[in-house]
């Protein structure tokens, strides 16, 4: 929660230092791993992920996410103590939201940035044992990353990210999305 | 039918250039690492091994015949081989210049699989699934680096029943040319 509030804080009233944004509307994709609570088990999930974005006004870009998961027990020795198959299933995601330039620096072809995100999203997953289930998820995150620019190119941007985002659910409390991503900008 | 055929050919990298892309070559072959984890029916199989790729390009799009051959790392012993057919989809390039390019490949495929456990099970079954890759393709010399993560597709067995299918995750680290 305090997380939710400082990013919310500084998507309001941060003065982006965003001389080197590219507000251009991106396709990319991501490689994510994490733990999270699935059904009220500890499970990791391992997820590729495939984006879009456009910008939307001043440093503020919204973004649309179809994720693909896979979920595995987090400590599967314990789950065998207690007499139970390790879980392991499948699902999928998808989110929605915005990311703001806080800091942004560019350099010649070259730019870095750190931006703040914050949306919303739903994941869809089943496992042979536990079922199929529905879970709304709110996210808030962080995404640092660089990316170079070419006037002459097809995709004039080309950015690399990595990303941490916390995922709030409901009732299966919060979870971490750890990734690493790359984008192509139009 | 040699005329059309001719035409064809002329016509798809002039229209795949006319956006600026470097289209895929004619032809190209690629050799790759080969990471595969499953836990289809509860029961977990990884397994890694080479890929073998033979692709025809046509602008955006190059068509690809795979074939595999992995050892089985999970708890039982045994072999993997796969033969497949795929299309990739050239979806969007980042070009350093006339030298080469940071691309965005995504890729739908099929195939077969034989799995042999040394212990004398044998499953053979088939797959779809779809994958997003990143390359570095260079142009002179023609070389391709690509990184490719699929989500594989295939109907398993849980104690000699089909059961539903937690479909597998497969890394590609590969060169190509």
């Amino acid at each position: 929660m305090r997380a939710l509030i400082v990013t919310v804080v500084l998507l309001v009233a941060g003065r982006a230092q965003a001389d080197g944004v590219d507000l251009v509307a991106k396709l990319g994709f991501r490689v994510g791993y994490g733990p999270m609570s699935f059904a009220h088990r500890s499970v990791s999930a391992t997820s590729i992920e495939i984006g879009v974005e456009h910008p939307v006004f001043g440093n503020t870009r919204v973004f649309g996410e179809w994720e693909w998961m896979w979920l595995s027990e987090r400590d599967p020795d314990q789950a065998m103590a207690i007499g139970r198959e390790p879980t392991h299933g499948s699902g999928q995601r998808v989110s929605a939201g915005l990311r703001h330039a806080l800091i942004a620096k560019s350099h010649h072809e070259m730019a870095w940035y750190l931006d703040g995100e914050l949306g919303g999203g739903a994941m869809l997953a089943s496992e042979d044992t536990l079922g199929t289930h529905a879970v709304p998820t709110g996210i808030v995150g962080m995404r640092l990353g660089f990316d170079f620019r070419n006037g002459d190119s097809t995709s004039r941007v080309f950015e690399t990210e990595i990303l941490v985002r916390a995922l709030v659910t409901p009732r299966d409390g919060t979870g971490l999305l750890v990734g690493v991503g790359m984008l192509w900008g139009d | 039918m040699r005329t059309l055929t001719i035409c064809v050919l002329l016509a798809t990298p002039a229209v795949a250039g006319a956006d600026g892309l470097h289209p895929y070559a004619p032809v190209s072959t690629s050799l790759s690492v080969m990471i595969r984890d499953d836990h289809g029916g509860g029961t977990e199989t990884t397994s890694a091994g080479a890929t073998l790729e033979l692709a025809v390009g046509s602008g955006r799009f190059q068509y690809f015949a795979e074939g595999t051959s992995a050892f089985l790392q999970s708890t039982d012993s045994g072999s993997e081989m796969r033969g497949g057919l795929g299309v990739r989809w050239l979806a969007r390039s980042f070009e350093i210049g006339r030298e080469g390019a940071f691309e965005l490949d995504l890729e739908g495929l099929t195939g077969l699989t034989r799995l042999h456990h040394d212990a004398g099970d044998t499953r053979v079954y088939p797959d779809v699934g779809f994958g997003v890759g990143w390359a570095v393709r260079m142009l002179d010399p023609r070389i391709v680096f690509r990184v490719s993560a699929r989500a594989m597709f295939e109907q398993t067995r849980r104690d000699g029943m089909s059961a539903s299918s937690v479909p597998g995750f497969v890394a590609l680290f590969g060169f190509g040319y």
